[in-house]
């Protein structure tokens, strides 16, 4: 395997991410980013900390800032300071002061309660207030409240019952029910179903088919698409591979072939990972990119897990029985 | 974030230009957040009706602002409450107009699509605004995602968008159900017709058929291989079919057949697959279903002889094919 493996360059990407911040201020057009800054800066936390790298920047001022993007009134996080809350970045909240050991900063049994809030009848979760439904919530809520240690304030079971209802004809997952699927919900109904024990709730057959449907994304260049027909790209190295690895068949796709692919989106110059090969670094895809290569057993990089896309250490500290 | 080639940044004036672009984007944004900051008092004085029209610049310069398009909401919400209701269904046609605008620039902004549903299916919305209005407005919707989805036939947004629609007729005309699960199904299979290799289609044909047809009948699931085996035979390589044909032989349509039915069926398809396989001896998915067909046929031993096939063919996912082989001796011991 290790034939196609060289060494990352972990200084470079080091040093990418730590230039990110001045970046934004200059060229690059991410007034598109703006909005959804939260996850930008779980993204660049999470590619240090698989780097073993997490000390690097200052935990004070990036605290100062994540708590500022939290409403205290509806115990959520918003995508940036003067955004509105909403369950995508609550997760990216919780997922970073999760990393520093912080989630005492949060009124946990509040943030809860208000996801709880967002559930339907049918199981399914908004994504705020007002009320649009994606599976994408549903991992959101689940993993939330498995890092806050308050499942038991979700109807778990009923979104157990929504995310098999929204299980296609190819085995894979939309983002509601009878939409087509794509890895990027595969990835969060499979994530919700493992985080809700759940996983033996889709029959053999079923979850066979899910894994073919995802090894058949692996296209002649190595890299992975999405949907049959797409083009690849470097994030779903990620969404794929974490789901194969939920459903035990990593080895269903050449982890050889993929991480060449990877290898080319890589910027060994400036640093970061392009979504393929010559395009331009981002900090998400930079993110997946060492996602994935954790995934494939890349020892210069710490362990990420499947479901929780922490750490496994930072899982460990979550999920340990408390004393 | 995607496709954006490196060597081909721009520089000198154009650079410039791009620059000073992003830079009033970023303002516009940022003025229209700051807008959002003040308390709604009705009657909106003047000075905030225009200042408000930087929300609409902002939202077509970027739409996936989603802060944005929920001030508008209240905005809107706030007008419903006091204005007359003409002004507010003229308003409300604004709206939608707004979203059409930004969905036509940018059709995978969630945040548009969300705001488009939310005026259509909204119940406090809906107090608003004249039913029958309403209802016209929902029936034409579909020209939208039509047109979203003749731009590009596998915009998941576009076709997620239709059946949140549907949904919303149904609610209101449910007495026509079932016509217009009808009508959605012959557009989708247009839609396959226009281009076998249409995934999405072929999805929205399996989540609708059970909805329109008996399942249970043999005569259903035959008249569909027949369509499926069209559809392989003219594209062998395209996996849409593929994927969709195993579904009715290993999902739920054929798990409703009978044991004998299922067999004959199971082995009317591994004849289909050996004569294209004459044909197209290195037709990957033809030779997965024939494996696929032959492990179902309990026939293990010849399955195992297809799989040494795949596995030449197909080296990326021998792992896929090893756990096939294992598969194949269970079905020995069957
Ligand atoms: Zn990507």
């Amino acid at each position: 395997m290790a034939s196609s493996r060289e060494q990352l360059r972990i200084d470079k990407h080091v040093a990418y991410i730590v230039g990110l911040e001045k970046k934004t201020k200059t060229t690059d057009a991410l007034y598109f980013t703006d909005h959804k800054r939260l996850s930008g800066v779980y993204w660049a936390l999470s590619s240090l900390a698989l780097m073993r790298k997490l000390h690097v920047l200052p935990q004070d001022t990036i605290l100062d800032y994540v708590l500022s993007c939290y409403h205290s009134d509806v115990a959520a996080f918003s995508g940036n300071t003067d955004q509105d809350p909403h369950l995508l970045y609550t997760l990216s909240g919780v997922q970073i002061l999760a990393m520093y050991d912080k989630l005492h900063l949060i009124d946990a049994d509040r943030v809860v309660a208000n996801i709880a809030a967002l559930q339907r009848p049918d199981g399914s979760f908004a994504g705020d207030k007002w009320g649009e439904i994606d599976t994408r919530f549903t991992y959101c809520a689940l993993l939330c409240a498995a890092i806050l240690r308050r499942s038991h304030l979700l109807d778990v079971p009923a979104a157990v019952r929504y995310v098999l209802r929204c299980q296609n004809f190819d085995g894979g997952f939309g983002c509601i029910a009878g939409a087509e699927s794509h890895a990027g919900q595969v990835f969060c109904c499979v994530g919700s179903l493992y985080l809700a024990d759940a996983m033996d709730e889709m029959t053999r057959e079923d979850r066979e088919r899910l894994a073919l449907w995802l090894c058949e994304r692996q296209l002649p260049c190595g890299g992975l698409n999405g949907r049959p027909d797409k083009l690849e790209d470097v994030c779903y190295s990620w969404w794929v591979l974490s789901s194969l690895k939920m459903l035990g068949h990593v080895d269903w796709i050449d982890a050889d072939k993929l991480i060449a692919f990877i290898g080319r989106s890589e910027d060994d110059v400036d640093g970061g990972f392009a979504d393929r090969p010559g395009d331009m670094s981002d900090v998400f895809h930079t993110f997946f990119a060492l996602a994935g290569l954790s995934l494939l057993g890349n020892k210069q990089l710490a362990d990420i897990h499947p479901a929780y896309a922490l750490t496994t250490d930072v899982v460990q500290r979550v999920t340990e029985p408390s004393a | 974030m995607h496709g954006r080639r490196k060597g081909t940044r721009p520089s000198g004036v154009e650079l410039q230009e791009e620059l000073q672009q992003g830079a009033a984007a970023a303002e516009l944004i940022r003025k229209a957040l700051q807008l959002r900051k003040q308390t709604l008092i009705y009657p909106l004085d003047t000075s905030f009706r225009e200042k408000y029209l930087v929300v609409e610049r902002a939202l077509e310069t970027n739409p996936d602002e989603y802060t944005l398009w929920a001030f508008r909401r209240e905005v809107f919400l706030l007008r419903c409450e006091h204005d007359s209701p003409e002004t507010v269904l003229s308003l409300w046609k604004e709206e939608l107009f707004l979203t059409t605008r930004a969905l036509q620039r940018h059709p995978k902004a969630y945040p548009a699509w969300q705001h488009r549903l939310w005026l259509l299916e909204d119940a406090e919305v809906a107090n608003h605004i004249p039913s029958e209005a309403r209802l016209e407005a929902i029936k034409s919707e579909q020209k939208l995602s039509q047109y979203m989805l003749f731009k590009d036939g596998r915009n998941f947004h576009g076709w997620a968008h239709r059946m949140r629609v549907k949904s919303v007729l149904i609610s209101v005309l449910p007495e026509h159900e079932s016509q217009l699960e009808r009508e959605e199904l012959a557009f989708v299979e247009e839609k396959i017709n226009d281009d076998f290799s249409n995934y999405s289609a072929w999805h929205h044909r399996s989540v609708l058929l059970p909805k329109v047809h008996d399942q249970s009948s043999e005569v259903f699931l035959t008249e569909e291989l027949d369509y499926v085996r069209q559809a392989f035979y003219t594209e062998p390589n395209v996996q849409s079919a593929w994927f969709y044909h195993r579904w009715l032989l290993a999902g739920a349509p054929a798990r409703r057949m009978k044991a004998h039915v299922q067999t004959r069926l199971l082995e009317d398809e591994l004849m289909a697959c050996n004569e294209l396989l004459e044909i197209e001896p290195e037709a990957k998915y033809a030779l997965q279903t024939k494996a696929q067909l032959l492990l179902q046929l309990k026939r293990g031993m010849e399955a195992e002889a297809v799989i040494d096939d795949l596995e030449r063919m197909d080296p990326m996912r021998k792992g896929y094919y090893r756990y096939l082989r294992g598969q194949c001796h269970i079905s020995y011991q069957a």
